[in-house]
């Protein structure tokens, strides 16, 4: 793997925990306020995390079994890690088991899976 | 067509109209210009909160805005259109109203009528009146605009902390996608997660408050340094401690508010 692509992919794997992260708590939490009303079409992160997938070659089809893998298994991890970090801290409503789903649901919308 | 605007004003012996001495070609002295009436729907009066200038041609904007929303409760333009020149990417707009608005069919109306991206922010008076002590963007959003009728907002602040945790997520991307982004991103990310400090420090909410706290936490010249994307990696570990903190404060207060 070139740096160049090794970076591409660190920076969407970072941002896509961001959205996953962003999707799950405003999931869990009733009250998001009047966030519903302003949110300027989709949060800054997602839009990066597909600006980087565009320059990830293959472009128009899913990564490689061994690349997604990667990918799939770090941001599962990093996910993890920040809502452990929440729970600890008293947030409720929050089910490790949903987050393979909407890892995998993301994925999908970044064709990496 | 190149349009001056004025009034006409008494005079002793004539009325008379006052010009700028520099303007645009063709207005020179001695030139014949016709003077015509405009329509009685331009310039009416607005409400303003602490807006003291809005140059002309903007009030014909704001004017073509309040016209298309008739039949709300109100409609406010804020944001970086009210700031003094042109540089602003869109025009932020909030209508208040308890009925929903085909945000894409205005947008294109505005794109084609005036050729500005103008971002809708819709929700009942009622919702924004409940939700803004609560939420610190808006109160910045909301700390100076124009609307078509008199609205008192509320200053008051009730901290959420699981909505700031959210707002704040959002500044993160800061740090994740620092290369990809550009100044003006860059700016507006940082300006969000010091406008949050700002707001649990019970410090002002406007603009040039929460831009003299960015100097203050990233050193002077930073704002003009951030929008020309001119910052590297010292600002960006800067960035990183302060985040670090304000997240580790706004998660302790997760943990201790009530259930």
């Amino acid at each position: 793997m070139s740096q160049n692509r090794k970076k591409l992919i660190r920076v969407c794997i970072g941002n896509s925990t961001t959205v996953v992260v962003h999707r799950i708590l405003g999931d869990s939490t009733e009250d998001t306020g009047l966030k519903k009303y302003y949110q300027k079409e989709a949060i800054n992160a997602l839009r990066i995390a597909e600006t980087c997938r565009e320059k990830i070659n293959p472009k128009a089809e899913p990564l490689s079994e061994k690349d997604a893998s990667i990918v799939h298994n770090k941001i599962i991890a990093n996910v993890t890690n920040e809502l452990k970090a929440r729970i600890a801290r008293g947030y409720e409503n929050i089910r490790f088991e949903e987050i393979e789903i909407y890892v995998a649901e993301l994925l999908k919308e970044l064709q990496i899976l | 067509m190149v349009m001056l605007l004025s009034r006409i004003s008494k005079g002793t012996v004539m009325d008379q109209i006052y010009v700028p001495k520099i303007r645009a070609p063709g207005f020179e002295r001695g030139v014949t210009v016709a003077i015509t009436p405009l329509q009685s729907k331009a310039i009416t009066e607005i409400y303003r909160h602490h807006v003291q200038y809005l140059e002309p041609i903007k009030k014909i904007i704001v004017d073509e805005i309040f016209s298309y929303f008739e039949h709300v409760d109100n409609v406010l333009v804020a944001g970086s259109f009210l700031e003094e020149g042109f540089e602003f990417e869109d025009i932020d707009t909030v209508v208040l109203t308890e009925k929903s608005i085909d945000n894409a069919a205005i947008k294109t109306h505005f794109k084609a009528a005036l050729g500005i991206d103008i971002h809708i922010i819709c929700l009942p008076l009622k919702e924004l009146l409940r939700g803004i002590d609560s939420d610190p963007l808006f109160q910045m959003l909301l700390s100076r605009f124009v609307a078509k009728k008199r609205l008192l907002v509320p200053k008051d602040r009730a901290i959420k902390y699981k909505l700031l945790d959210l707002q704040l997520l959002e500044s993160k991307t800061l740090i994740d996608g620092f290369d990809f982004l550009n100044g003006r991103e860059k700016y507006k990310l940082t300006r969000n997660a010091v406008a949050i400090a700002s707001f649990l420090n019970n410090k002002p909410l406007n603009a040039s408050s929460v831009d003299n706290e960015i100097e203050h936490y990233f050193g002077e010249m930073s704002v003009i340094s951030i929008k020309e994307n001119i910052i590297g990696a010292e600002f960006l570990l800067k960035y990183k401690i302060f985040h670090k903190k304000l997240l580790k404060r706004i998660l302790e207060g997760v943990k201790n508010e009530p259930k």
